[in-house]
C-alpha cells in the first residue's frame, strides 16, 4: 500500500516538474493559470530549498502549500520518513492524507550523466572537423564548452540547482564556496551578535542565473535589465548575475544579499526606537533608503576589509548618508541596529549631537540623497568639518559628495 | 554636478512628483492598475537611465522600492530587488 502511494506520488512529482520546467523559478505574474502558478511555485520552493527541515518548516507554515516535494538524500541525511510524514500529515489533513511526494532524483542524474556524454561526443566529432589551425581551434573549444555548459544548464534549472551545478561546472562550485565562505567566516557570531545562532542554522541558498532569469523578474516588476542580485525571502534564496564576473564584485553582491538576510532574520527591516517615558517602541518599519544603504555599506566594509575592495559603489548618496552615520554613532552601534531594528541607541546618539528630532526627521525622507543634504546642513550648522570623512575610500567611489 | 545639486533641477522635481504619484496609485491599485503603473515607471526609468545616469543614481532607490512593491501587489511574495 505505501508502494503504491508512492507510485502514484512520484507521477505527481513528475507533473509538477514538468510544470516547473516550462516557466521559469520566478513565477510569471501575468496570465499564467493560478493552478499552474500555484504548481510551479511548490516545485520551485521544494527544489530551491537545501534541506529537508527548511522544507517542513515552510510547508507547515503555509497552508497554501498542498504539496511538498522531497529527495531521497533528504532522507539520507535528516529525518526519518514516517516522522515527516506523521508530523506534516497530522497538521494539515489528518494522518492519512497522500501528502510526500519524492523526486526521482536517480532519474535527474541520470539525465546530467546522459547530456555529458552527449555533449562530450559532440565535442569530439566537431574537434576532428574543426582541425584549421591554432586560433580556430581555440575559439571553438571555448564556444563547446559553452554549448555543453548551456545545454546541461538549462535543464538543470528546474531540478536542485546547487548539487547538480556544482557537479558540473566550477564556476557555480566556486560561488558557492564563496558564499559558505562568507556566510561562515566573515558574518561571524562577533559580527551578527545574537542573530549569528539562527543565520548558521538557516544559511542562505546561492544561485547563479544568466541574463534571461533576470529579464524574466525584470518583466514582472517592470525594470530595465538592471537588477543583478535579489533576495526571496520565503525561500531563503539569494540570486547573482552571472554577469557581475569580477570576483570582488561578485562577493560584494554576495556579501550584500546576506547581509539582507541577517538583517532580516533580526528584525532589522522594521526600525524601531525607545523614546523617554515610554514602555512601547515607536515603529518606523521599512525605511528603505536607509535599509540599502546600511547594508551596502557594511558589505563595502566586510568585503574590503578582507583583501576585495569591489569596483563601485551601489546607491551612492544611501550609503554615504550612511557612513556619515557610523561616524556620529560608531560602528558597533549603527551595526547593532541595522541587524535588529532597534536604532535607540543610534537615535539618542545622533538627537544629542544634531539636536532634538533630527533622527526622526531622517527617518522621514523618501531617498538617500534629501538624508544626505540634510545631514551636511545639520553638520555644517554645527560646524563638523566632513572633508576627512570624504576622503574615505568608499565615500570617494560613490561620489555622492 | 554632485548629486546634492542635482536636487535643484526641474528634472528632479519632475520625476519625484512622479515618484511620489506611483506609491499614491499603487497604495489602492487593484491589478490592472498596478500593471500601468508598472509600465509607466518602466518607460520613465529606462529613459532616465539611458540620459542621465546620475540623476538614476539619485532615483534607483525608489525604482527599486515600487518594484517591489509591484511585486508583492501582484504576487504576495516579498522580494530585496538589487
Amino acid at each position: 500500500m505505501v508502494q503504491k502511494a508512492l507510485e502514484k506520488a512520484e507521477d505527481e512529482a513528475q507533473k509538477v516538474l514538468t510544470h516547473a520546467k516550462e516557466v521559469s523559478r520566478i513565477p510569471v505574474v501575468q496570465p499564467v493559470a493560478k493552478d499552474m502558478e500555484r504548481s510551479v511555485t511548490i516545485a520551485e520552493r521544494s527544489v530551491n530549498l537545501g534541506n529537508l527541515a527548511r522544507k517542513m518548516e515552510l510547508f507547515l507554515s503555509n497552508p497554501s502549500l498542498t504539496k511538498i516535494i522531497f529527495t531521497e538524500q533528504d532522507f539520507n541525511n535528516e529525518l526519518d520518513l514516517r516522522e515527516v510524514k506523521m508530523r506534516a500529515a497530522e497538521r494539515r489533513y489528518g494522518v492519512d492524507a497522500p501528502i510526500l511526494i519524492i523526486a526521482n532524483e536517480k532519474g535527474a542524474r541520470k539525465h546530467v550523466e546522459e547530456l555529458e556524454t552527449k555533449a562530450e561526443k559532440r565535442i569530439a566529432e566537431k574537434s576532428e572537423k574543426e582541425e584549421k589551425g591554432f586560433f580556430e581551434k581555440i575559439g571553438s573549444w571555448f564556444k563547446k564548452v559553452d554549448d555543453f555548459l548551456a545545454s546541461s544548464l538549462n535543464f538543470l534549472k528546474y531540478l536542485d540547482p546547487t548539487r547538480y551545478l556544482n557537479y558540473i561546472n566550477p564556476l557555480y562550485h566556486s560561488n558557492d564556496e564563496m558564499n559558505k565562505e562568507i556566510s561562515t567566516n566573515w558574518l561571524t557570531k562577533d559580527y551578527l551578535g545574537e542573530v549569528s545562532e539562527r543565520f548558521a542554522r538557516t544559511p542562505p541558498y546561492l544561485s547563479v542565473e544568466d541574463r534571461s532569469f533576470f529579464d524574466k523578474g525584470d518583466d514582472s516588476w517592470g525594470r530595465d535589465r538592471n537588477s543583478v542580485g535579489l533576495y526571496f525571502h520565503d525561500t531563503n534564496h539569494i540570486f547573482i548575475s552571472e554577469e557581475v564576473r569580477i570576483e570582488n564584485d561578485r562577493r560584494k553582491t554576495i556579501t550584500h544579499e546576506q547581509l539582507h538576510y541577517a538583517s532580516f532574520l533580526g528584525g532589522g527591516h522594521s526600525i524601531r526606537f525607545l523614546e523617554e517615558g515610554r514602555d512601547s517602541p515607536r515603529e518606523f518599519g521599512d525605511v528603505k533608503w536607509l535599509h540599502e544603504g546600511l547594508t551596502e555599506l557594511h558589505a563595502q566594509q566586510l568585503v574590503r576589509a578582507h583583501g576585495y575592495p569591489p569596483g563601485y559603489v551601489s546607491y551612492p548618496a544611501e550609503t554615504t548618508t550612511g557612513f556619515y552615520m557610523q561616524q556620529l554613532v560608531g560602528e558597533e552601534a549603527l551595526r547593532k541596529a541595522y541587524l535588529t531594528g532597534d536604532f535607540t541607541e543610534v537615535r539618542d546618539i545622533i538627537n544629542k549631537k544634531l539636536g532634538e528630532g533630527t533622527f526622526e526627521a531622517l527617518l522621514k525622507m523618501d531617498k538617500g540623497v534629501e538624508a544626505l543634504k540634510f545631514l551636511v546642513e545639520k553638520l555644517k550648522a554645527i560646524g563638523i568639518d566632513t572633508s576627512e570623512w570624504n576622503k574615505n575610500v568608499i565615500v570617494s567611489r560613490a561620489g555622492a559628495i | 554636478m554632485s548629486l546634492i545639486e542635482l536636487m535643484k533641477t526641474k528634472e528632479y522635481k519632475d520625476a519625484d512628483k512622479k515618484v511620489k504619484d506611483w506609491k499614491e496609485r499603487l497604495s489602492k491599485a487593484n491589478n490592472s492598475e498596478v500593471m500601468k503603473v508598472k509600465d509607466e515607471k518602466l518607460a520613465f526609468f529606462s529613459e532616465m537611465r539611458k540620459s542621465n545616469q546620475d540623476l538614476y543614481s539619485i532615483f534607483e532607490i525608489n525604482d527599486k522600492e515600487l518594484s517591489e512593491l509591484i511585486y508583492e501587489k501582484l504576487t504576495g511574495k516579498k522580494v530585496i530587488i538589487d
